[in-house]
């Protein structure tokens, strides 16, 4: 049977079709104003190409911030779950994971069936999020996707705060304007944001078999600093954004097999 | 804060809340910093937006920092013609007992010759008798809910217990007569998946506990202080003990509150809950800034992870309903539950 | 969890760095005072090492318990807050205790001086204690903080309650609560109090009351024959040191140096512009602040009402657990801090704003400060309606540079200097 997991988040929305699990296809897409919408073009770009319709899908659990607003979905399942799953479907012995999104960052544990142990997740605040992120770009001007190179050219270190993106938006600019350049100040944000999630992963079990998810894992750079402070060598998905919308169709599979049992 | 001697002066006490619902608190930020704990502001900001303009007084405890400078800005600004401030110590000797019963009469001097009223020990006794009522009747709709499928949600628990902070109590007492019988009629069961208590920061909103519960988690007790915290004990009403000195003692002992010392007494009241009311799971709200939870916090979920019961930690502003990160958290925990179930 | 490995390293370190400065200090003629001062720290932090070998007990403890106890009873002391201070401007690391405590689950609203004690219980970096004694004085962090450390350490514990308001009720609880201190420490070092030590003690507590208030006397001058950064050193004195001889040699230095000046009819900089009344203290990454002000601007601190002795009450060396229960109602910082705003800290801020002749006020404002910083705004109405002086409000954090940079704290305060400079 074909199942699917879709994961409606802040920014980017994902949908992987799954059968007798194994991946048959994916689709990442930008979120719209409308979650449903969202909903129903993400599943529709997943299935494209695939000679199948959603009607022919058994099964679909969602997932993300949206994950309630999803028409054709039958089930939901937190996003810390999802990860959780899908990092174990990509990486059986990972039990440790850290979930940079766009809106809050997650250290999950989790057993060998990719059962959630134990999760932390960061506070409301912005600070080491894909959005903190994406503002910071957005004032040094330089395209988002490509602050991670930059901030690995840097060549002198400088502290940031490792407590609010406020703050360290409004330091960002005053440095801009002493002249240090912007991949010192990308460095140096990445390595608050790295020690951020240094202490959100410290109150978990930090096992050696641990990953990265989310969009932001995705950024060489940002990884890079996790490895340095960690002190681990992070296992990377080919991509790890769609790990919350895998988990989500695993689910998806497990609960269609309850279903018919 | 004894509001026996409010009650037995002939006054009605009402207990201080702040919003249901995570205001803005503008107001309030114009006189206390951001770094006061949002439930204080959020009570503030309702003060300045002409909320509480009935009262004609207000009486307060140096419990912890923020209600002590609240008191000192009521006071620096007049919003009512009485203010009064109660000390209370922090530990349960001896000496501090002392202390503490001069202070509980210190509050009934100030309040009869300022009101030029007198309060009678036996209106103190006659008071005591309609709150100990109310203490009984809560025990009997909580001991209710050890039950598998307990006849009242924690939700509606909450709302039970704010409209009692705002009522005269003798009608409160009537209506919550009236439910505890229909509620032990045995018609009403509650199912949930896993059984939770909540715990931390003064919580008002049952918004918050419904959302909870709506996603399968049902809130069986709590440890806060406006629920078991507040009414728990009873004061002794014993004919040969003086009231005030029964009052003094009942309210230095109660269950403790994250400001007492040794705090292990707290951990293991709490810990006893988890047991009686057979605990799945915790939920820690801690309010912003609030800073005697949020130092108890890290050595109480210790103790309960110890006892094999997860602990949800959800820092949160005063007032907060439940919305999207709190929902993910809680439903992420609930779904660890059930994956700890299967093990 | 309790500590594993003591890293005393740390320890050398710190007391390596501030011989050093005392040395250069005693070469400049000016800068006795301050040579004593950190003289005076070294030895604090020499005794602290050798309390081990020298098989005296060591009790960590926070503000405002009464050293004299410890010093009438021979014990060494180590006052948490001061170390944490000192520790983090010297020694390299300062985040990674900040990150222990957030991994053991403190949640950055608690003050960052709770979050550094106890990440750099944490991290071991000081010796561990034989015991831990430490008190509601003077807010909730400092009340609730140690719970922690005691797990952390695994050692005795002693909590001293000190009651909110000043009453002899209030008292008679606190002179109590200081014999059952006494007590705990007895059965610890085995030995009995030494009350004829204890009045000895006591005696040159008196007198470092006395030298207090003579040296707020001369800081009345116009213009004013005070160093900003003597304030912080004197604090530091009576915080940990009250009691001992070395405290009174350190505040006769200050009071001759600033005699001096007052005799001459000069002042401590050339140029004297403006007069400030400072509320709360300058973080402790930017000391160097309190130099800058005086040298660049001309800007000098002529009273700290969070700081100073309430007047009118004096220590009798012959009731002396009465008189250090009464001196926690007056004294620096507690006083203020902890009691109620109206008849303490509003009514000292704007009397001193008077008497010193005050033009400004500069209010810092740490962000886990929760109890200071609710007074803000009652300050701020109660100096301009009472005294008619502006105040400047200085967000930063005590101990995280990150949190609010130097650099924009020199700004604003510019920003303020020029605001008076218009007001003349
Ligand atoms: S205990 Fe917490 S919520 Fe209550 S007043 Fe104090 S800080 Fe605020
Ligand atoms: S900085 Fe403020 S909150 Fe922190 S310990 Fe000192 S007085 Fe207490």
């Amino acid at each position: 049977m074909f199942v699917a997991g879709i994961d409606i988040g802040s920014r980017g929305s994902k949908a992987v079709i799954m059968e007798d699990s194994r991946m048959v296809s994916f689709s990442i897409c930008e979120t719209g104003p409308e979650s449903s919408k969202t909903a129903r073009f993400t599943i529709d770009e997943a299935l494209n190409g695939t000679g199948l319709s959603l009607e022919d899908i058994g099964y679909v659990v969602a997932t993300g911030y949206g994950r309630i607003l999803v028409p054709f979905a039958k089930a939901n399942v937190s996003e810390i779950s999802c990860h959780a799953r899908g990092a174990n479907w990509y990486f059986p012995s990972v039990r440790t994971i850290l979930d940079m999104g766009g809106q809050d960052c997650k250290a999950i544990n989790c057993d060998e069936n990719g059962r959630v142990t134990n999760f932390i997740m960061n506070d409301k605040c912005a600070g080491g999020t894909g959005r903190f992120l994406e503002v910071i770009a957005d004032v040094l001007q330089v395209p988002l996707d490509e602050i991670g190179d930059l901030s690995l050219k840097s060549t002198q270190d400088i502290t940031f705060s490792t407590v609010c993106a406020v703050f360290a938006k409004s330091e960002a600019l005053a440095l801009l304007r002493k002249g240090v350049s912007r991949s010192d100040i990308l460095a140096g944000l990445h390595d608050a944001i790295a020690v951020r999630c240094l202490n959100l992963l410290k109150r978990v079990v930090i096992n050696k078999d641990f990953t990265v998810t989310g969009g932001i894992s995705k950024n060489i750079g940002m990884v890079e600093k996790i490895k340095n402070k960690v002190g681990l060598e992070p296992v990377l998905a080919p991509d790890p954004q769609i790990i919350g919308a895998l988990g989500a169709a695993l689910f998806a599979q497990e609960k269609a097999q309850a279903q018919s049992k | 804060m004894p509001e026996e001697i409010i009650h037995a002066a002939g006054m009605v006490p009402i207990r201080l809340t702040g919003d249901s619902q995570e205001p803005a608190l503008e107001e309030a930020n114009a006189y206390m910093y951001i770094n006061t704990c949002s439930f204080v502001r959020s009570c503030l900001d309702l003060v300045l937006r002409n909320q509480y303009h009935f009262l004609d007084g207000f009486v307060s405890a140096a419990t912890c920092d923020c209600p002590r400078r609240l008191t000192d800005v009521w006071k620096h600004y007049d919003f009512t013609p009485f203010v009064h401030i109660v000390d209370v110590p922090r530990k349960m000797t001896k000496s501090a007992h002392d202390l503490y019963h001069n202070e509980v009469q210190g509050l009934k001097d100030r309040l009869e010759g300022f009101f030029d009223v007198e309060i009678t020990d036996e209106a103190l006794r006659q008071t005591i008798k309609v709150f100990n009522r109310t203490r009984e009747l809560l025990k009997e709709l909580y001991d209710l809910r050890k039950s598998d499928c307990p006849p009242i949600t924690g939700a509606e628990v909450l709302e039970v217990l704010n409209a009692g902070f705002k009522m005269p109590r003798e009608e409160f007492n009537g209506l919550l007569e009236r439910l505890v019988g229909e509620a032990s009629s045995g018609q009403r069961a509650v199912k949930g998946k896993f059984r939770l208590m909540i715990n931390g920061s003064p919580l008002n909103n049952p918004e918050f506990v419904k959302t909870i519960e709506d996603l399968g988690g049902l809130v069986v007790v709590d440890e806060l202080c406006t629920g078991v915290r507040h009414w728990w004990d009873l004061v002794d009403d014993s004919p040969e003990i003086d009231p005030v000195e029964a009052l003094s003692r009942r309210y230095l002992n109660n269950f403790p509150c994250p400001r007492m010392f040794p705090p292990e007494e707290r951990f293991n009241r709490a810990l006893q809950l988890v047991k009686d009311y057979r605990v799945d799971g915790v939920v820690s709200e801690v309010v912003r800034y609030c800073v005697h939870c949020a130092h108890d916090q890290p050595l109480l979920r210790r103790r309960l992870e110890i006892q094999g019961v997860p602990v949800l930690e959800l820092s949160i502003e005063y007032g907060a309903s439940g919305t999207g990160q709190i929902m993910t958290r809680v439903q992420a925990f609930l779904e660890m539950l059930e994956g700890r179930a299967r093990r | 969890m309790t500590l594993k490995v003591a890293d005393t390293t740390k320890l050398g370190e710190i007391i390596e760095v501030v011989d050093a400065v005392a040395q250069m200090q005693r070469q400049r003629h000016e800068r006795q005072p301050d040579a004593i001062n950190y003289e005076i720290v070294v030895g604090y932090f020499r005794r602290v090492q050798r309390a081990k070998e020298e098989g005296k007990l060591l009790v960590s403890h926070t503000p405002m318990i009464p050293p004299e106890i410890f010093y009438a009873m021979d014990i060494v002391p180590l006052q948490l807050e001061f170390a944490a201070t000192v520790a983090a401007q010297i020694v390299k690391g300062v985040e990674d205790c900040f990150s222990a405590a957030a991994a053991f689950g403190l949640a950055p609203e608690i003050c960052s001086a709770q979050r550094l004690i106890a990440g750099q219980a944490i991290q071991g970096w000081l010796p561990r204690p034989d015991a831990l004694v430490w008190s509601n004085q003077v807010c909730d962090n400092t009340a609730k903080g140690s719970n922690l450390l005691a797990e952390v350490y695994d050692c005795p514990r002693f909590f001293l309650d000190r009651s909110y308001q000043y009453s002899e009720r209030g008292v008679q609880y606190f002179t109590q609560q200081l014999q059952e201190l006494i007590c705990f420490l007895e059965d610890l070092t085995g030995r009995k109090m030494d009350w004829d030590r204890f009045a000895e003690v006591m005696e040159r507590s008196r007198r470092l009351q006395e030298l207090h208030r003579e040296i707020r006397e001369l800081r009345k001058a116009v213009p004013s024959p005070w160093r900003n950064l003597w304030f912080i050193h004197m604090m530091g004195t009576e915080m940990y040191m009250a009691g001992t001889a070395e405290a009174i040699a350190h505040l006769e230095a200050i009071r001759d140096a600033a005699r001096q000046k007052v005799e001459e009819g000069k002042g401590y900089v050339q140029e004297e512009k403006f007069r400030l009344l400072t509320i709360f203290v300058p973080p402790a990454c930017a000391w160097a602040l309190m130099g800058w002000m005086q040298g660049k601007h001309g800007a000098v601190c002529v009273a700290e009402p969070y700081f100073s002795y309430r007047d009118g009450e004096n220590i009798d060396p012959g009731k002396p657990l009465e008189s250090l229960a009464r001196k926690s109602f007056y004294c620096p910082i507690c006083g203020p801090m902890h009691g109620p705003a109206e008849e303490g800290i509003l009514r000292d801020a704007v009397r001193d704003a008077i008497d010193y002749r005050a033009e400004g006020a500069v209010c810092f404002a740490s962000i886990g400060c929760r109890q200071t910083d609710a007074c803000i705004r009652m300050l701020k109405d109660s100096l301009q309606e009472k005294a008619g002086i502006p105040t400047l409000v200085l967000d930063n954090d005590t101990y995280d540079p990150t949190y609010v940079p130097e650099d924009q704290l020199k700004d604003k305060l510019e920003e303020f200097f020029e605001l008076l400079e218009e007001r003349k």
